[in-house]
């Protein structure tokens, strides 16, 4: 799934007059933004206070994008800020950072053992990818946040699509010696 | 083809992005042939599986409309949010600090450019000058001029350094004297007088 659209070039200014097409923006956007936030912090009512802060700082300032289609790189680096300042809250507030990753949502009382077993599992994940050098996080995580293909990836954080295919590897061999149990190779 | 490129082409396979044909084959053989690469493979597919639905997993929908009705809602107030928009908004602390370094080193900056004295006595002119290191600059070349035990005649000392420069050689790397032209000389005099003139009377 994509973020990206295939209409002409359009400003900012001429989109954030029509609603419709904020609506459209905001849709094509929020699966992997929400998957995004997700990865990079736990707790979830935190992660609709920063979607919903994010979405709403970029409406704000939509006037000033003049290429419509670069919204989703733009997104991402409000989001990012609005991430960094939660995360600088929520330690000068409680002076520790405690991710809970309590998804609800996710923790429906339907859920089979396998479900149980790949939420743990990602949980996990998560727990050590949160802990990667920036560069190999931001990457990894925009995969698996609604699948976005290199070529996306790569638009939104301006880089090669190599160099993505380089970052997401490496972040994965991290994840593996990490999650190696101790005593194996 | 070894383990270790077969471990990138693994993760570009597990994220179903192209992976060139001949690649392509050549990993099947080296996957079919190796249990340690494809046991990689494996974990790393129930990996993308699991972050994939825990991420991308449950609607989005409430949450967009979420987000529209607070649009709408401050459309209605006509965003009293007085933030500035985001490429203004205020810089992170160490990023302001820097910057406040930065004015501060400006401002002592300025004042010894435009003529603070921070070294001469001013009832005694020549108190400046003993105190002072003299420093000839040109491009990259830096000199230091030492002044005579008494302190005079200062400029006739520094103006007949002025005479001779260094120089590059033929030879790059070392340095040999010459002569100032006569040109060179005089626009070195007037440049001197300037900065003895300014700096110390």
């Amino acid at each position: 799934m994509t973020p990206r659209t295939n209409h002409p070039p359009r400003s900012g200014s001429s989109i954030v007059a029509d609603e419709g097409a904020v609506e459209k923006l905001v849709s094509e956007n929020m699966g992997w933004l929400r998957g995004y936030v997700r990865g990079r912090i736990g707790d979830p009512e935190a992660i609709h206070d920063v979607l919903q802060e994010t979405f709403l700082k970029a409406i704000r300032a939509l006037p000033g994008l003049v290429d419509a289609s670069t919204f989703p790189a733009w997104l991402y680096r409000i989001a990012e800020n609005t991430i960094r300042d939660h995360v600088r809250r929520k330690v000068r507030n409680r002076g520790k950072l405690v991710f809970t990753d309590a998804l609800d949502e996710l923790r429906s009382p339907r859920d089979g053992e396998a479900a149980a077993e790949s939420r743990e599992l990602a949980e996990k994940l998560l727990a050590a990818i949160r802990d990667l050098p920036e560069r190999y996080r931001e990457p990894l995580l925009l995969r698996h946040s609604r699948d976005l293909p290199y070529a996306e990836i790569g638009r939104i954080l301006g880089i090669t699509e190599k160099t993505v295919q380089v970052r997401i590897f490496r972040a994965r061999k991290m994840l593996q010696k990490r999650l190696r149990p101790a005593g194996d190779g | 083809m070894h383990c270790k490129k077969a471990e990138f082409w693994i993760s570009i396979r597990i994220d179903g992005e192209a992976i060139p044909e001949r690649d392509a084959e050549a990993l099947e053989a080296h996957l079919a042939a190796c249990a340690a690469c494809s046991r990689i493979l494996g974990e790393g597919e129930i990996r993308a599986r699991a972050l994939g639905a825990y991420l991308g997993g449950g609607e989005t929908q409430p949450l967009e409309r979420a987000v529209m009705a607070g649009v709408r809602s401050r459309e209605a107030q006509g965003w009293p949010d007085s933030r500035l928009p985001v490429s203004l908004e205020r810089p992170a602390a160490p990023y302001r600090r820097a910057a406040y370094a930065l004015a501060a080193l400006l401002v002592v900056g300025a004042l010894v450019f435009f003529g603070l004295d921070l070294v001469s006595d001013p009832s005694n002119d020549m108190a400046g000058i003993r105190g002072a290191r003299l420093i000839y600059q040109r491009d990259d070349l830096r000199r230091e001029i030492v002044p005579s035990p008494d302190g005079s005649p200062l400029e006739k000392q520094v103006l007949e350094m002025r005479q001779i420069i260094l120089s590059p050689t033929e030879d790059e790397g070392s340095w040999g004297r010459k002569p100032f032209e006569d040109e060179q000389r005089h626009l070195m005099q007037t440049r001197l007088q300037k900065f003895v003139d300014h700096t110390y009377y």
